[in-house]
Parts: C-alpha cells; structure tokens; sequence
C-alpha cells in the first residue's frame, strides 16, 4: 500500500515537472500575440492578427529573425479580465519575452500592469489609449498615436480647416461631440474638448453611451435638439454602424461630421454606398499615399496591401494596418537588434529606435518616450490624420501636407442627398 | 417641443415592441415549465443568422423569411425540450440554470467558429428610410417590426383563449398534476409552449435582422433586457412581458432624452426594482400560475 502510494507521488511529481519544464526551444522564437478573437470586438481583432499574421509572413520569407522563423501565440483578450489572464499565461506559462497586440486600450490597460510585473515587453500595436502610457512603466511600447492627440487633432481639423471652409468663425462654430464610455472613447472625447475650448469652438453637447448599446434613438434625439454645425461619433464598429443608421432615420443633420474605426472600414461603404460621401474619419495615416512616404516604406506597404487582399478579398482598414505596422516594425527593427531574444534586450533595443516619420509602412515614425520620464513608452513620431470620403474613395484631407485632396464641404442633408 | 415628445414616444414604443416579443417567448417557457432558459438571447442570434443567410444565399427579404424561420424554430423548440428541457423538468434548478448557461455558451462561440465574428447585415431597400409623420420619423423597418409584435401578441391571445391546446397550456400552468388528471398530454404541452416560445424568438429575429448588426454575440444584450421584462411584467404572463416591453422601451426613450443617455440602463434598473418593490409578482402579477 505504501509503495503504491510512493508509486503514485512520484508519477504525479514526474508530471508535474514535465508540465512546468518551458517548450524545447526548437528553431522558432515564439511572441506572444493577443487581440480580441472572440466578443463585441471580434472583427476588429481578426482584422489586426491578419495583419499582424501578414508581417510574419513576410518576415519569415525573407530569412525570419537572425535566421530563426518567428511563432505566433496568441491570446484572445476579450475583455479586460481576460486580457490580464491571457498576459499571465503567456508570460508565465509559455515563457515569451514579449507580448504584441493590445486591441482595444482598456484591455490593453489591464494586461500593461501583468507585463510590467513580469517584467516582459508589451508591443502595443493598437491600443491609443493614453493612461497606458502614462506611468512610467519600462516595458511597455505604445506604438500607435494616442487618443488624446485623435481628440486634438479633430479639434484642429474642425477650427483650422473646416470652420473656415464653412464660413464660419471658430467664436461661432457649434461642435455636439457622442462618444462611447470605455478608454477609447472617453480620452478622445476629453481631449477633442479641451483643444476645442482651446482654439474658442463652442462645445453644445456631450453625449456618452455604452458602445453595446442596442439603440441611440434617445442620443440622437438630443443631438438633434443640439443644432450643431459639427459633429464629433468617437465609436467602434457596431455602435457605428448603428449611429449612422439611426442619424439617417431620425434625420440627424450637420455640416460636417468626423467619426472613428468604424468610418474608416471598408464595411461602411459596403453598407452604406454613395451615403458616405462627405463624412469623414480620424484615423492612424492609413491612406497616405505612396508618393508622400520614403520609397523603402512605400513597397512594404504596396506588398502589405497586395497580400492582404489576395488572401482576404478586400482592401485592409485600419486595423489591418496599424496591426501590420507595428508588428512589422517589431520584427524588423527592434528583434534583430535586440542582444539576446528576453525581455530586457528587446526592451533596450526598442528604446534605441529612431525612425523618422513617413519611413515606417506605417506611416508614421517610431521613436519613444524615455525612461523615466511618466510617459516613457509613447510613440513621439506618431501622429493621426482625418480623412474623407469622397466618391466612396477614402482620401487624406489634414493635415495640409499629407492630403490627397482638399476636404469637401459642406455635407449635404439627408434630404439633399435624395436627390 | 411637442414634436420631440411624440419622436420620444414613438421610439421608445417601436423599440419597446422588440423587446416585447423577445420576452413573450422566454415568459411562455417559464410560465408553463418553470425553466429559465439563459439560453435565450443566444437563440435570438441564431435567429437573426437564419433571416440572414435566407437573405444571402436565397434572396429572401426578413418578412419572407419569418415564413421559413418559424416553423424550423417551431421545431427547434420542441427538440430543444425533447432532449434538454424534459430530462430536467424534475432536477434541482441548479441543473437546469447550468444546461442553459451552457448551452449559451456552447451557441455562441459554435457561431463564432462557424460563421466568424463579422459582423452581418440584412441590406433592404427600405432598411434606411423612415416615413415622416408631421416631422416624427419612423424607420420602416421599425414600423414593420412593430406590426409584426402586435400580430403576434393577438394571435398568442386568441390561441391561449378560444383553442384546446391553449387551454391546455394555461391548464398545465396551472397545475400540473390535476391537468393530467383532466386528460391534458402534459408532455405534448411542453413541447408545443417551447415550440411557440422559439418560434416568437423566430420572429423577433427575423424582423430585427434588417435593423442591428448579426454577429455571435448580439444575443447578450438583448437577453439580458428580456429577462427584465419578464421579471417586470410577471414571470409567466404574456400581457405582462407585452407591456413591460413597452414600458421599458418608453423609460429608455424618455430617460436618454431629459437624463443623459449614459443613464438609460440605469434607470430602466432602477424603475424595475422599485415596481418588485412595491409589487414583487410583477407588473401584472402571475395569471398564467397560481400553484406551483
């Protein structure tokens, strides 16, 4: 009875060591890739591991990482929650030395605490939120533009450019901003405030919503009663959709109007048709065009591009893209010149980058924050632009030297468009 | 002024009508078995998936393909006793909160996988056009969707009021002991209520795939406001699960206007504990039972 006892100790023991012993090494190097795969967020998240997947692709064919292929193991961040469970168990469980991804920033916010604890690098691709960077956290990268600077460049867009468009003195220009309640929406909106008090935009109305809402009737009763001349829909996809059914509906009318994610898919256009001439988008630089960016830049992206439609058969949006961007520039620029493949290498060489901007398939450069400064981990050459749809073309219109085309306004009403 | 309330009430009435139906179908189940099915805000999604792909692989427009959609929920629902619902009628309610949370759970990561996360729309042509009524517009596919509620809500009335099998069902709810003993097919009833109760998810499907996204987790939130409707107008009764749709639908209207929008859910919380307060049955009490 003992020694069956003994027997059984030891077998379980033997178990358990095999169990916590890391993978073989192989010849792969293996990141950490979370996203959301499943919930509200699914699609945007699939659309960010396609592009993610597509760096890989292409880094692996052309020689991989110091002669190694490059693994992805991906995590599915739904929520807040399981961010923070995937992050630990990538870290502890399957050993990466970093983690790439973060869609959307309050999921992003909740892992960036795990990484920092563990001491691995999170690559944050996506994720704008500002808080996440906001700590004087070392290991954690936000590669995209922050929300603030999405909030104050639609304020600049709105008082510089389409104001004077319209004919109408900032003193005088109405701006109702809705936005969603989570990180995302929440930073755009206050800093789109802030800047638009700044430069003497009357704010008329505010209005927040939970981007699972099922109906904005109510929202857009108010933003009605507002009578604003501009309008600012921080949302992401299926509040989007919903908000600019329901605007169409209700005739909820504006002269001009910016939204977010949503806006900026391919998806809107497939819905909605010629109706989405005149509305515009902040958005990471996605359609800056070839000529504007360095040549080497501009033939990743052409490939990018291609590639993502091959496989996929449509145009990748923008979080195809900032996924693609940053994962490349992670697989490109910091992997092979970190000293050894653990976190503290990567850590510094991610420090040590200095990419000016327009140089990156990104569009925009990458250069951090250093520590110890609070806001170690932002990406300085980061910045967002507004575009617009025009003939159901999405085309660049601010700032000034990036645009494809100047910005047409004013937007006609529902009951123009009729026509 | 006069023209925003009468937009207010409107919407809050037409999307009240939504959740109305959604509920009918989850207070039928539990009036007449006792069962709470959590899985059903998930058929719901099933339900806007079928309208869809009637729509895309067939053409066929959402009020079509209520015609498809519910007999094959009909029949869904009687499996869905069959086979889950029946072998637990008599366990502890713990069990049978278990197999529906997760059959949940099971639905709506299966449509994950099978259909992916994209998110889906039934394009009509009248998908975006709102008639305009004195300055009040109505989204047709709204008023439709509106309709089709009220159809229901009278023919379930006039089923459980002139027909046997209606009878049947009230009888059965009632007590289900001396209705066998009066010669009803208690089994037959159950799976003919969970038949009707899916087939209303059926058609509340169908008439909402033009209006709100189709994707694997568009079921949440809609059988969560269910089940504060039917905890409001009385578990089991179907007028009650008729106007508490209603009602809900106005608070949410009216309280997103005059409160903050943010507030919506809040509020409607809010009136919903404070009438269990005061009246803890629900709004209309339990007609459908009287004993367990």
């Amino acid at each position: 009875m003992a020694l069956k006892k003994t027997w059984t100790m030891l077998l379980a023991l033997a178990l358990c060591l095999a169990l916590a012993c890391p993978a073989a090494a192989g010849d792969a190097l293996k990141i950490g890739v979370m996203y959301p795969m499943s919930g509200p967020l699914a699609y945007t998240g699939q659309q960010c591991l396609r592009g993610a997947e597509i760096a890989r692709d292409m880094i692996n064919e052309a020689g991989g990482v110091k002669g190694k292929k490059i693994q992805f193991l991906v995590g599915d961040s739904v929520s807040p929650k399981d961010a923070m469970a995937e992050a630990e168990r990538l870290i502890t469980i399957e050993k990466v030395p970093v983690i790439s991804g973060g869609y959307s920033s309050s999921n992003a916010f909740a892992a960036s605490d795990v990484c920092e604890r563990h001491k691995t690098v999170f690559w944050i691709t996506t994720g704008v939120g500002d808080p996440i960077t906001s700590r004087g956290y070392k290991y954690i990268f936000q590669l995209n533009t922050r929300a603030s600077q999405w909030g104050s460049t639609t304020a600049d867009f709105l008082a510089k450019m389409a104001a004077p468009k319209l004919g109408i003195k900032p003193a005088d220009f109405k701006l109702a901003l809705i936005h969603e309640d989570s990180l995302f929406g929440t930073i755009i909106g206050d800093s789109c405030v802030a800047r638009a008090k700044e430069l003497g935009l009357k704010v008329v109305e505010r209005i927040t919503y939970s981007h699972k809402t099922v109906d904005l009737s109510s929202e857009i009763a108010k933003l009605k009663a507002a009578g604003a001349d501009g309008i600012v829909s921080i949302h992401y996809v299926n509040d989007g959709n919903l908000f600019y059914g329901q605007a169409k509906q209700m005739r909820l009318n504006a002269k001009v109007l910016v939204g977010s994610v949503f806006f900026g898919l391919n998806q809107f256009q497939k819905k909605f048709g010629s109706l989405v001439d005149y509305v515009c988008v902040v958005d990471p630089p996605t359609r800056v065009e070839a000529s504007k960016i360095s040549k080497p830049a501009a033939e990743v992206l052409t490939e990018f591009r291609k590639r993502f439609q091959a496989k996929y058969k449509e145009e990748p949006g923008d979080p195809g893209f900032t996924a693609f961007g940053g994962t490349y520039v992670l697989l490109k620029n910091v992997l092979p010149k970190a000293k050894a493949f653990d976190a503290k290498s990567i850590q510094e060489a991610a420090l040590s980058l200095d990419l000016p901007k327009l140089e990156t398939p990104y569009v925009f450069g990458v250069k951090f924050e250093q520590p110890p400064a609070k806001t170690a981990g932002a990406n300085l050459n980061a910045f967002p632009v507004i575009m617009q749809w025009q003939k159901q073309q999405l085309l660049v219109v601010y700032p000034e030297n990036l645009a494809s085309a100047p910005v047409e306004l004013p937007m006609p009403t529902w009951k123009q468009r009729k026509k | 002024m006069f023209t925003q309330l009468l937009q207010l009430t409107a919407n809050g009435l037409l999307l009240g009508a939504i959740y109305a139906l959604n509920a009918m179908g989850l207070t039928l189940i539990f009036g007449v078995m006792e069962i709470i099915n959590f899985a059903h805000g998930e058929f719901l999604m099933l339900a806007m998936y079928g309208a869809f792909f009637l729509n895309v692989w067939m053409g066929m427009g959402p009020y079509v393909a209520i015609v498809v959609v519910v007999p094959l929920f009909f029949v869904l629902g009687v499996a869905f006793q069959r086979l889950m619902i029946q072998p637990l009628l008599d366990s502890q309610e713990i069990a049978q909160i278990f197999a529906t949370v997760g059959l949940s759970i099971v639905l709506s990561n299966g449509a994950l996988f099978f259909f992916s996360a994209d998110y889906q729309m039934v394009r009509t042509d009248y998908s975006l056009e709102s008639l305009d009524l004195f300055g009040v517009y109505l989204g047709y596919t709204r008023i439709f969707a509106f309709a089709a509620v009220c159809m229901v809500a009278l023919g379930l009335y006039l089923f459980m009021k002139r027909t046997y099998m209606g009878r049947a069902i009230r009888a059965t709810a009632q007590d289900r002991r001396a209705a066998a003993l009066m010669g009803v097919n208690v089994r037959r009833v159950y799976m003919i209520t969970t038949g009707l109760g899916l087939a209303c998810v059926g058609i509340t499907g169908s008439v909402l795939s033009p209006i709100f996204s189709v994707f694997p987790s568009v079921g949440t939130q809609f059988g969560l406001i269910a089940f504060v409707v039917v905890v409001l107008g009385g578990m089991g009764n179907l007028a009650g699960a008729f106007f508490g749709g209603l009602i809900i639908g106005l608070v949410e209207a009216y309280s997103g206007f005059f409160l903050d929008p943010a507030l919506k859910t809040v509020v409607y919380f809010v009136v919903f504990i404070l009438i269990l307060l005061v009246k803890p049955s629900g709004l209309f009490g339990s007609t459908v039972r009287e004993n367990g």
